[in-house]
């Protein structure tokens, strides 16, 4: 019993008067979050048509620089620059006119980004502590496409923050035109998203061949590699064939499948046998990428060696590959063969045209 | 009492640091540059359908409407009664063409596969098969039948956020260990402006059991669901919208056909394996919502809803038995697994038990009505806080709600939760886990939908 008055005086005196404090902070909160939310909906309209207006007609009126300052300075008095929430509204205005403002000159919106002592704001974040802050000034910075900053964004290329490091790398190469050779000396590994946005980037920016693409395939870091062969294949790299098939011995299993992958692509035809050596002892998803492969590149040796194989597969979805493969090299291969259902309904599939 | 509070706790925190990750990484993906590369991983959207005619030119529509590079949409005709098959022939002009379909998972007899000539609609692939009398073998049919290694399995009446794949697909993209599942929020779709089988406005439930849904859903992926993403630990995707690794998939041997709750026990199924093969893996939670489903609304829907959930729960519970506690399983067998057998299953049958022990000691024993209160009270609070909290979570991220008015709702409903929903959900709880020990059937698709309201043009 005394225990349980214990208890009982513990939950009467400190437990149930902290939740209730807890619960009504939470309630008022929440109706203080939303009120505010409504007052910030309504503000953010009404500033959001007066820069709207103004980014037209600094976009579209040829404003002297005079008449320019002069428009910002009476701009400042009628918009509460001082608040948080007005600046990144200008900043995203900013971003969305310059996305949607294809074949302009955006120069001038880079002039108000600076006359308004913006990039002051996102430099805010730039020097801030946090490693996520930077990110944020990193991403209005590539989102502006705000050259001077290019120089102050590669300084964290090589930051031990994985995050960091990779935003930074992107943004660098989103405003740079410098080779990207500059990688050979990079240290880190990066996701296979990194690699996917460097080359849309190449492509998107119409970027030049890395002088040093060839060192990326020798380097010791897969990421380089990787990288390396998925640019190769962009660039139709066929002076680099030799550096190519070396990598299909590389011990990551990542690396030889990219690998694979740009020799169908580059359709690097001496590798025939090479591939065919390989297949036994690859990962099932490699296989398949050999298939894929040989199925570009492949001879009469290829069709042999998938003959053999297809003998063997147990696997439908495997064989069905294979047969578009042998399809692939030679269309009337089965013509006049005695061939089961699976292979006949499986050449149906592939012939479908309504299925390629 | 004490253990419960102390590991809701923990879960809070753990949902704080999961939220706070993502947050701090929300500027990371420069938007649009992965949606023009022909080098990202293609993915299959596979939705079930079984008697769906009222909606399903809609909702295919809707699923075709996706922002991703590379994708297809794997609708599986489950047999249906209704001309759910004719509506699609007709609207996307299908022909069935000739199909290498290879038959990883068994399933019912598959009728055929159809595509369209128009190609507008080339992304689009229907399944026909037989009924098999459970969502599992409709998806499995069409996970058997789809191209991509990388599959999201939702229902045919879901709406999806536009850029719903490109999230979800992140993980598998960025995260160094396997990844072999991710999942987002689900919300109610009850009440909200759809046009053309895509979400307008998203509005706040106007019946009561939705609205009660509604908190329930933001408290549990909120609160729930990150809070075990951040240690790797979940055990549920919602069947609602699931990404899986078709590899992971077929090496688990797919959904369970005659399972009672098949995501879940797929996740189990995925993640003993794992652990079996000792392979590091990853199954990710994104907090953000990105699908919107309708809920039941009404009473009679809800239990039945909630009673085939708590069947599927025990009927995981006791097939992978041999988990609980099992080192052999890591944080699966050690934590996961005995949480949901703690402080999911066992919960409902400790408060109908409490209930009897209270009604009786008022007649047997002399009851410390002072000492019952309180504690009561303190419990009620601090459920209270974490409802509110995930609520004040939500609406601070992502302002999902319209208004004043519908914050007091929902605090209003939060309110009076314990007292009108929570024993409805308590019963259907029960009410599933003796129709489990009975070794009672059920089928799926018997959940009545209303259908959106739909935008007048």
């Amino acid at each position: 019993m005394k225990n349980g008055f214990y208890i009982e005086k513990i939950v009467v005196d400190f437990i149930i008067p902290i939740l209730v404090i807890i619960l009504s902070s939470v309630i008022i909160l929440l109706v203080y979050n939303r009120f505010n939310i409504g007052i910030i909906n309504i503000n953010r309209k009404i500033v959001g048509k007066k820069i709207n207006t103004l980014l037209t007609n600094v976009v579209f009126d040829e404003y002297s620089d005079t008449e320019l300052e002069n428009r910002l300075s009476n701009f400042k008095y009628i918009v509460p620059l001082h608040q948080y929430w007005c600046k990144d509204l200008i900043i995203k205005i900013i971003i969305d006119t310059k996305a949607n403002l294809k074949g302009f000159d955006d120069s001038k919106l880079t002039q108000v980004y600076e006359k308004l002592e913006l990039h002051k704001y996102t430099y805010k974040f730039m020097n801030s502590p946090f490693w996520f802050a930077k990110t944020k000034a990193i991403y209005q910075f590539q989102m502006l496409d705000y050259k001077k900053s290019t120089q102050d964004i590669k300084q964290y290329i090589q930051h031990k923050n994985k995050i960091l490091r990779a935003n930074a790398l992107i943004a660098y190469l989103m405003l740079t035109k410098e080779d990207l050779s500059f990688l050979i000396d990079y240290k880190y590994e990066l996701p296979a998203i990194e690699e996917l946005k460097i080359v849309e980037i190449c492509k998107a920016r119409k970027l030049k061949r890395p002088l040093k693409l060839k060192e990326f395939l020798l380097s010791n870091n897969n990421f380089l590699i990787r990288l390396g062969l998925r640019l190769s294949s962009y660039y139709n790299a066929l002076d680099l064939q030799d550096e190519i098939i070396f990598t299909l011995k590389n011990t990551d299993k990542k690396v030889r499948k990219l690998a694979y992958f740009a020799i169908e692509k580059l359709y690097l035809y001496q590798s025939e046998s090479l591939l065919i050596e390989q297949y036994c002892n690859e990962t099932r998803g490699n296989k398949r990428r050999i298939v894929f492969a040989l199925g570009e590149i492949g001879s009469q040796e290829s069709l042999s060696f998938f003959e053999k194989v297809l003998e063997r597969q147990k696997d439908k979805t495997e064989a069905f590959f294979i047969i578009k493969a042998m399809l692939n090299i030679q269309d009337d291969f089965f013509e006049g063969k005695n061939i089961s259902k699976d292979i006949e309904l499986s050449i149906k599939h592939i012939s479908e045209p309504l299925l390629k | 009492m004490a253990g419960y509070l102390l590991f809701y706790l923990f879960l809070a925190f753990s949902s704080y640091f999961a939220i706070k990750k993502d947050l701090n990484e929300k500027y990371e993906l420069p938007p649009d540059v992965l949606l023009k590369s022909n080098n990202i991983v293609g993915i299959s959207v596979v939705a079930p359908a079984f008697n769906e005619s009222a909606n399903i030119v809609l909702n295919v529509k809707s699923l075709l409407s996706l922002r991703y590079p590379k994708f297809e949409i794997v609708i599986v005709n489950d047999g249906s009664k209704d001309d759910t098959l004719e509506k699609l022939i007709k609207h996307y002009s299908l022909k069935k063409v000739p199909f290498s379909y290879d038959e990883k998972i068994k399933t019912k007899p598959v009728r055929g596969h159809y595509k369209s000539t128009n190609p507008i609609y080339s992304r689009l692939l229907v399944v026909d098969k037989e009924n098999g009398g459970s969502k599992a073998d409709a998806s499995n049919a069409g996970i058997n039948s789809c191209q991509y290694p990388i599959f999201v399995c939702t229902d045919v009446d879901c709406i999806l956020k536009k850029d719903t794949l490109l999230k979800l697909v992140k993980p598998f993209l960025s995260e160094s260990k396997r990844v072999i599942a991710t999942g987002a929020g689900i919300r109610a779709s009850n009440s909200c402006e759809v046009k053309e089988g895509s979400l307008k406005k998203v509005r706040f439930p106007r019946e009561w059991y939705p609205r009660f849904q509604e908190l329930e859903y933001v408290r549990a992926f909120l609160f729930g669901r990150m809070a075990w993403s951040n240690i790797n630990g979940l055990m549920l995707v919602s069947g609602g919208l699931g990404m899986f690794e078709k590899k992971a998939f077929f090496e688990a041997g797919g959904y369970w056909h005659d399972s009672l709750g098949e995501d879940m026990e797929l996740i189990t199924r995925m993640r003993k394996m794992m652990h079996e093969k000792k392979e590091a893996f990853v199954i990710k939670y994104i907090p953000e919502s990105l699908c919107w489903t309708e809920v039941p609304a009404t009473k009679e829907v809800l239990i039945r809803q909630r009673a085939r959930w708590s069947r599927g729960l025990a009927q995981t519970l006791w097939l992978h038995k041999d988990v609980f506690l099992n080192p052999k399983y890591g944080i699966t067998g050690l934590v996961v697994f005995p949480y949901f057998f703690f402080f999911e299953f066992l919960v409902p049958i400790l408060e109908l038990l409490g209930l009897i022990v209270v009604l009786i000691s008022f007649f047997v024993l002399e009851v410390n009505l002072s000492f019952l209160f309180w504690m009561t009270l303190t419990i009620y609070l601090f459920f209270q806080s974490t409802t509110l909290i995930s609520i004040l979570i939500d609406e601070y991220l992502y302002k999902n709600y319209n208004n004043l008015k519908e914050i007091f709702w929902l605090i209003a409903m939060s309110l009076i939760e314990p007292l009108f929903y929570h024993p409805v959900n308590t019963f259907a709880y029960l009410k599933g886990y003796w129709l489990f020990f009975r070794n009672k059937k059920s089928v799926w698709g018997d959940m009545q939908r209303k259908g959106f309201k739909t935008e007048e043009k």
